[in-house]
């Protein structure tokens, strides 16, 4: 009995246990398989979320963009973020370069984040803030600019208040620009661009010759309109000799000397001149408290060494210069020779000016010919580079994807909108 | 001693039962268990082949988005196609401006080492005339850096035949595994991968994605 019983209880073990074998392979096996296409999953689902944080980041830079585009800075500002879609959220950081040093100065700076679910994914828009005002360089010479030795351009936004003293520069956004040629002498320190255009050449074998930005020959778009001087019926003659002063309003000379003393212009004023001269130890004084003024000089333009031009104003827009006269060919004379603290703008499409080295612009220069001496400087006013009444333009300049550390800083900041 | 006749003869029988049982059930165990391992493993590979399509078509398509678009004109137009690209691909950006610094790249198939076009498994790998895609990163430069987005790129796309019609209706004629094409201002990238399973039998998995380049 007991013999016969053991090996059936044997066989009844071995079934048992051949099964339990092949269905622990099994098990194994469909486990393996099934955590291999969970892990698959999981990849397909990360994909698929970052391609929907992608196509929401993108969501909100083109709502930005277009925003932008249609209502300017007010309406990009306007918008609250973060906004939510159907697929995730975003928000959208506007960095505009005239606000933020990290950037250049007409560069504005979209950046979007979006989320879905998982791992942020940003995208940035650059754009190209298109200069609207009658300047965008410090110094352009459309047939030629000369720096002599130790001459300084650069840039500086008088909304941060007056030009500081004893500093190397300010900003670097003081471009020099010319279609033909830019000659930079030993030592010039320009703070900008150095730019001609394709056909144009650039002279800068001196030492030390230092230029902060591109120095490069492209394309180069800059206008040279002509000036159109408004008519208005001659005063006649004015003839300074022991001071006197030009009140607000519209006024035309056949010609202007100042021999003595100083001449005052008030603005608001329109004033028009064929003939300008100012003596030596005479004045020209330029008070643009109760508005702009603008100086028309339509023929000889002679300014004596050790005469003095003086502004009041801060913003280089308050005071424009206006040179009609073609002195390049043995014409007319066009000699700024004075001393001058000079905040404002001078254009002159047909002339060749020098400007002396005790001649210090706070603005910009624009001439068929410009020449700095020894020791010049220019500081370009940054206010210039825009009209506040014109509507703003962009064109794209490039797009990229942020990294993680970069759109996580957008999100911090809850895209915000400075 | 009848009654113990009796139980051995009905000891055998149930031994013989359980042995038949036994193999009945070990059979069928067996064959469930080849079944199920065929289809893990063609699974698996199903898987794996789509995996690894997706991130191909993913690390091209984000060099692709960020290219210079005007390097993009040159590509052929839908229905035409090509297998190998040339374009401007952003290399740097200067922050303060976002002037980009660019660098050629090519992206195209290329024959496995190998395989030849010509019809035959040349590499003996089951596969026939099958490449790869190939990411060439500063093309002609001093810098030349290839890298190998995807393996085992079908000679021609899946459901295509070599006939001059779009035999897989996706606009398209006679494409390749790797096929690339402009749709206006869209790239449209194809990219189809063969593989074999470990019981030899071919997968195929064919993805698609549409990008636009946004500089």
């Amino acid at each position: 009995m007991r013999t016969l019983r053991t090996p059936d209880r044997t066989d009844c073990g071995s079934v048992l246990v051949l099964s339990l074998l092949l269905l622990v392979a099994l098990g194994g096996l469909t486990t393996t398989l099934a955590l291999y296409n969970l892990r698959l999953q999981a990849e397909h689902e990360r994909a698929r979320d970052d391609l929907r944080a992608f196509c929401v980041a993108e969501a909100g830079l083109n709502e930005a963009h277009a925003v932008l585009l249609a209502e300017g800075f007010a309406g990009a500002r306007a918008l609250a973020y973060p906004r939510a879609t159907s697929s995730g959220s975003y928000a959208v950081e506007l960095l505009d370069g005239r606000d933020d040093d990290s950037i250049d100065l007409d560069r504005v700076r979209l950046r979007s984040v979006g989320t879905a679910g998982r791992d942020p994914v940003g995208v940035q828009l650059m754009l190209y803030h298109v200069p609207t005002g009658k300047f965008r360089f410090a110094i352009f010479g459309a047939e030629g600019v000369r720096l002599n030795s130790n001459v300084v351009v650069d840039s500086y936004d008088p909304a941060d208040g007056p030009y500081p003293d004893k500093v190397e520069f300010v900003n670097d956004f003081g471009n020099v620009g010319s279609f033909d040629m830019i000659e930079i002498h030993a030592n010039v320190s320009v703070y900008g661009d150095a730019l001609v255009s394709e056909t144009g050449v650039f002279d800068d074998g001196a030492p030390m010759v230092k230029v902060t930005g591109d120095q490069q020959a492209g394309e180069l778009e800059e206008e040279m309109p002509a000036i159109t001087v408004p008519v208005l019926t001659s005063k006649g003659n004015l003839s300074v000799t022991s001071g006197a002063t030009i009140p607000a309003g519209l006024h035309r000379y056949d010609s202007l000397a100042v021999t003595g003393g100083t001449l005052r212009i008030q603005g608001p004023a329109t004033v028009v001149v064929d003939n300008f001269t100012m003596t030596s130890k005479t004045a020209l004084q330029i008070d643009t408290t109760g508005g702009p003024v603008t100086f028309y000089a339509t023929g000889n333009v002679k300014l004596d060494s050790n005469s003095r031009i003086r502004t009041n104003n801060q913003s280089a827009r308050d005071f424009e210069l206006l040179i009609t006269s073609d002195n390049r060919k043995g014409g007319k004379t066009v000699d700024l020779s004075s001393n001058a603290e000079f905040v404002g703008t001078i254009y002159a499409p047909n002339a060749r000016l020098r400007l002396p080295s005790n001649f210090r612009v706070f603005g910009a220069v624009k001439a068929a010919q410009v020449e700095l001496a020894s020791n010049g400087k220019i500081h370009f006013d940054e206010g210039l580079l825009y009209d506040p009444l014109a509507a703003d333009l962009f064109e794209v300049v490039s797009w990229r994807r942020l990294s993680r550390a970069e759109g996580d800083a957008v999100l911090a900041a809850g895209g915000s909108l400075p | 001693m009848r009654p113990r006749e009796a139980r051995r003869g009905s000891t055998l029988i149930e031994l013989l039962v359980v042995l038949g049982l036994l193999g009945t059930v070990v059979g069928t165990l067996a064959s469930m268990g080849s079944v199920n391992a065929r289809l893990c493993a063609t699974g698996v590979t199903h898987s794996s082949l789509e995996a690894s399509a997706r991130r191909a078509l993913e690390r091209l398509g984000r060099e692709l988005v960020g290219a210079r678009a005007g390097s993009l004109d040159t590509l052929a137009a839908v229905p035409l196609w090509q297998q190998e690209l040339d374009f401007d691909r952003m290399a740097s950006m200067r922050p303060g401006d976002g002037r980009i610094t660019w660098s050629a790249t090519r992206a195209e198939f290329r024959h496995e080492p190998g395989e030849l076009d010509n019809g035959l498994d040349d590499d003996g790998d089951g596969l026939i005339d099958e490449g790869l895609v190939v990411l060439v990163l500063d093309a002609g430069g001093a810098d030349e850096q290839e890298l190998v987005l995807a393996r085992g790129v079908r000679e021609l796309a899946e459901g295509e035949q070599a006939n001059g019609l779009d035999d897989n209706g996706n606009g398209l004629v006679d494409e390749r595994g790797l096929a690339l094409a402009r749709d206006g201002r869209d790239l449209r990238l194809y990219l189809t991968l063969e593989g074999l399973a470990r019981d030899g039998m071919r997968v195929t998995r064919a993805i698609e994605t549409t990008v636009w380049a946004r500089n």
